[in-house]
């Protein structure tokens, strides 16, 4: 089971990097119409993204089998989007890993400082 | 087009969360980010794009084999010229009497005044300046038809039927390249076109060659042609366009787009690839995704005019753009609507929201607005005041009615009182009888009298005829016995008018008496009368407190319930009309914080969630809850607002309902996956059970992948958040 939410989408969202780190920084002390307005915003791109990526496969792919690289399937443009989707899964499940990483990280160093 | 959100239309969506210049005191508070706002440069992907190379404006124009003209002007100056241009035509033609221009030119020429070169900082003002220079284009093309119509219509003669054809759509495709290309560089299936509009190498235009419809477009543009056409120099317009078409050629590449892109109908056809099974490009009801799947040039514009087009063709008699006619009239209105979208949108774009959230400055206030509603809802300051207000009215309308209903027993008493004369009063037979008698005594009395005037006539005579007699005795004795005889009469006489002078005085106070009756009977029976009309007035008047619509009026016992009605509203601590605002605002708020799930469930957990699109194939059958609802719509209202049982399922059912009926869902999902419900069953989702129809549709339609259906969800908080807003 895997949850996501605007913080893990802002990680993968293609934001410039300071705007990102200080969003996802002070995400939690944001008001509720900001969070609001930033999920919103976020969820869009998302979709946004997601289709884009899928445009560009699918022309990667015609190029291809112009190149007699691949066959033109019937469902092509049904699994690009599929691909596109796990992938898109994929990255957000990786930084939401990374981050779990760092903050045991952060947490382990925080203890080992006390003691 | 609808207010809810399109797959095509997901960038405006953004932008179409309008947010006031301002900071609430709550943002103010909140954490702020401050970094500068830097000077922006323009990104392809701002235009839409899926590349992210920078759009660099400030270029040499080139010539068709790639080489700069370095004489020439840059991209930005060659619009800038080029909007010039389209700007003085119009302000020109504005200027004339009996000129009529469309409400987009008109708007453009408020813009541009506005802006004017600053329209092109900014993606947006591009993609709009473009438009308009397309639109104005179109236009002049148009009306150098109709001269050379006018030159040569005896002489004009057409070699194949698809040029009689060329519809606005055709002219998009070949303003790329007039004048510009050699033969060879012209993609198959324009060579004859462009044969006949450019004299082999030369990139002579030959005019002779060129028709287009005009009688599909509006009076105004019509209006305008003919302007056109007459009144202006038709080499400066040729140079014109061939100017506008070298910047558009040019703008193109600086996207990044082959200008042979522009020609191939979808990606298939410039690969070369042959696509399984065969789709119409024509056709308005193409599945959403092969429609994405189809788009060639895939600028954000693009996708707009190819939704706003789809949606006209949808709505047109036949639903087809085959007609060349119709399509050149549906092109351009939908290119007029796409302008529109551009100019409300103008300087609008996800950059720019990104940097409103960063600095923290711009946010829309929605959850607190919401909240805010709700405390004044609930607010009991206001409610004291509320209740204040009304109690003081209550006491009023209490004093109000008891004294009213002292004066009606004051009243009431005063006519019993006079009972006896009110009954007399009432006796219709009254009047004529005193009438009569007045008369009557009144003969008498005339009567009487004349008796009087005979007796005193009489007298006289007596007198007179006595002395004559008296005098003419001769001796004493006779003399004597006259006298005694006329003082006998004289005495007789005089006893008789005594007797008639005393019958007429009695008769006299006899008629006093009646005319004294008759007056008081008339008194008392105006006094009644008014009594009696104010004791109807008392009566209504405490009707129409209680109830002033009431007919008849409800009386004194309406008006003691309507008393008891507001006491115990004043006893309650919120109106009873409040509650439910109160219970939907609520549920709405709660699904704005649950964005995320909301959105990302369905998306990433499928399988813990309804919205697979597996289990959408007979969804509308089912009926387990054996209600009249579908089963989809109650799982979607299920995971909206996150029941927790039957019991609380069925307790706030009533109000989810209220937030998104089922023919609200119906219509979001119409019109976001672009199911041409209109089209397919020739009306608009007019009922709650059309929600059936839209699963069949999406059952039926597996082209639409789970992520998509899934998006589904963001006009469905949206429209949930606005509903709460307008909440009156």
């Amino acid at each position: 089971m895997n949850k996501f939410n605007t913080k893990q989408l802002l990680q993968i969202l293609p934001l410039d990097e300071n705007l990102r780190k200080k969003v996802v920084t002070n995400f939690d002390s944001f008001s509720e119409d900001q969070k609001l307005a930033l999920k919103k915003l976020s969820w869009i791109m998302f979709f946004e993204l997601y289709t884009n990526k899928i445009k560009e496969e699918f022309e990667k792919t015609l190029y291809e089998i112009s190149q007699e690289k691949g066959d033109l399937k019937a469902n092509l443009y049904q699994e690009i989007e599929e691909n596109v989707l796990n992938k898109l899964k994929q990255i957000l499940l990786q930084k939401a890993d990374k981050k779990a990483v760092e903050k045991i990280r952060a947490e382990l160093k925080k203890q080992v400082e006390l003691s | 087009m609808s207010n809810e959100v399109t797959n095509l239309d997901r960038n405006s969506t953004a932008i179409a969360d309008r947010m006031p210049d301002s900071p609430t005191p709550a943002e103010a508070a909140s954490p702020v980010l401050t970094e500068t706002r830097p000077e922006k440069e323009i990104n392809q992907k701002d235009f839409g794009l899926s590349r992210s190379e920078v759009f660099n404006p400030d270029i040499f124009l080139k010539d068709i084999r790639g080489k700069e003209l370095k004489d020439g002007p840059t991209l930005r100056q060659a619009f800038e010229n080029n909007l010039d241009i389209v700007f003085t035509q119009l302000t020109q033609y504005q200027a004339l009497a009996g000129s009529e221009l469309s409400p987009v030119q008109k708007d453009f020429i408020v813009l541009y005044k506005k802006k004017g070169k600053e329209l092109l900082k900014t993606a947006q003002g591009w993609a709009l300046a473009n438009l308009i220079i397309e639109q104005d284009m179109a236009l002049r093309f148009t009306a150098l038809n109709e001269q050379l119509k006018i030159a040569t219509e005896q002489e004009y003669t057409l070699e194949r039927d698809e040029e009689k054809h060329l519809t606005f759509k055709n002219l998009q495709s070949i303003w790329g390249r007039i004048g510009e290309f050699k033969e060879k560089d012209i993609p198959r299936g324009l060579k004859s076109l462009r044969k006949s509009l450019i004299g082999k190498d030369t990139g002579k235009f030959d005019w002779k060659r060129l028709l287009l419809n005009s009688t599909g477009l509006s009076p105004e543009n019509q209006k305008y042609i003919k302007y056109l056409s007459l009144e202006t120099n038709k080499d400066t317009e040729k140079d014109f366009l061939i100017e506008a078409a070298k910047a558009k050629i040019n703008f193109y590449e600086a996207l990044g787009m082959d200008p042979n892109d522009l020609e191939a109908v979808t990606p298939f056809e410039r690969y070369g690839v042959i696509p399984a099974g065969t789709v119409t490009p024509t056709a308005p009801l193409i599945p959403a995704d092969w429609r994405l799947a189809q788009e060639n040039i895939n600028t954000e514009w693009m996708r707009v005019r190819n939704q706003f087009l789809e949606d006209l063709a949808t709505a047109a008699p036949g639903g087809t753009l085959n007609n060349p006619q119709q399509a050149t009239e549906l092109y351009f209105q939908a290119h007029e609507k796409t302008i529109r979208y551009f100019m409300d949108r103008e300087v609008k774009t996800f950059t720019e929201i990104a940097l409103k959230i960063k600095e923290g400055s711009s946010i829309p206030p929605s959850i607190s607005n919401l909240e805010q509603r709700i405390k004044k809802l609930k607010a009991p300051k206001g409610r004291e005041e509320e209740r204040r207000v009304k109690a003081n009215q209550l006491k009023i309308a209490q004093s109000r009615l008891e004294h009213l209903e002292n004066e009606k027993e004051e009243k009431q008493r005063e006519i019993d009182i006079n009972t006896i004369e009110k009954d007399a009063a009432s006796d219709p037979t009254l009047p004529p009888i005193l009438t009569a008698k007045e008369n009557r005594i009144n003969a008498t009395i005339g009567r009487l009298k004349t008796l009087r005037d005979n007796q005193n006539n009489e007298m006289n005579a007596v007198e007179t005829r006595f002395n004559a007699a008296i005098s003419a005795a001769t001796d004493s004795e006779e003399k004597t016995s006259l006298q005694s005889e006329k003082a006998t009469q004289k005495t007789t006489i005089t006893e008789n008018i005594r007797r008639l002078e005393s019958q007429i005085s009695e008769n006299e106070k006899g008629l006093d008496l009646v005319v004294e009756e008759k007056n008081k009977v008339s008194k008392l029976t105006t006094v009644i009368n008014s009594l009696t009309t104010r004791m109807g007035d008392i009566n209504n008047e405490i009707g129409n407190i209680a109830d002033p619509t009431a007919t008849p009026p409800i009386g004194v016992s309406g008006l003691r319930k309507k008393i008891a009605d507001l006491e115990e509203d004043l006893r309650s601590e919120q109106p009873t009309a409040n509650k439910e605002k109160i219970r939907q605002i609520e549920a709405s708020i709660t699904c704005l914080k649950n964005y995320d799930r909301i959105v990302s469930d369905p998306l990433f957990n499928e399988a813990e969630t309804f919205t697979s699109l597996k289990d959408l194939a007979g969804l509308g059958n089912k009926d387990e809850y054996g209600t009249n609802y579908l089963e989809g719509y109650l799982r979607t209202l299920d995971h909206v607002f996150k029941y927790q049982g039957q019991e609380e399922r069925n307790k706030a059912f009533k109000t989810a309902e209220k937030i998104l009926s089922s023919k609200e869902l119906a219509q979001i999902i119409n019109n976001h996956l672009n199911l041409g419900f209109q089209a397919t069953f020739g009306r608009p989702i007019n009922s709650d059970n059309d929600l059936l129809m839209i699963y069949h549709t999406l059952a039926a339609n597996r082209q639409i992948s789970q992520a998509r259906f899934t998006s589904v969800f963001i006009p469905i908080l949206k429209h949930i958040e606005n509903k709460a807003q307008e909440l009156e």
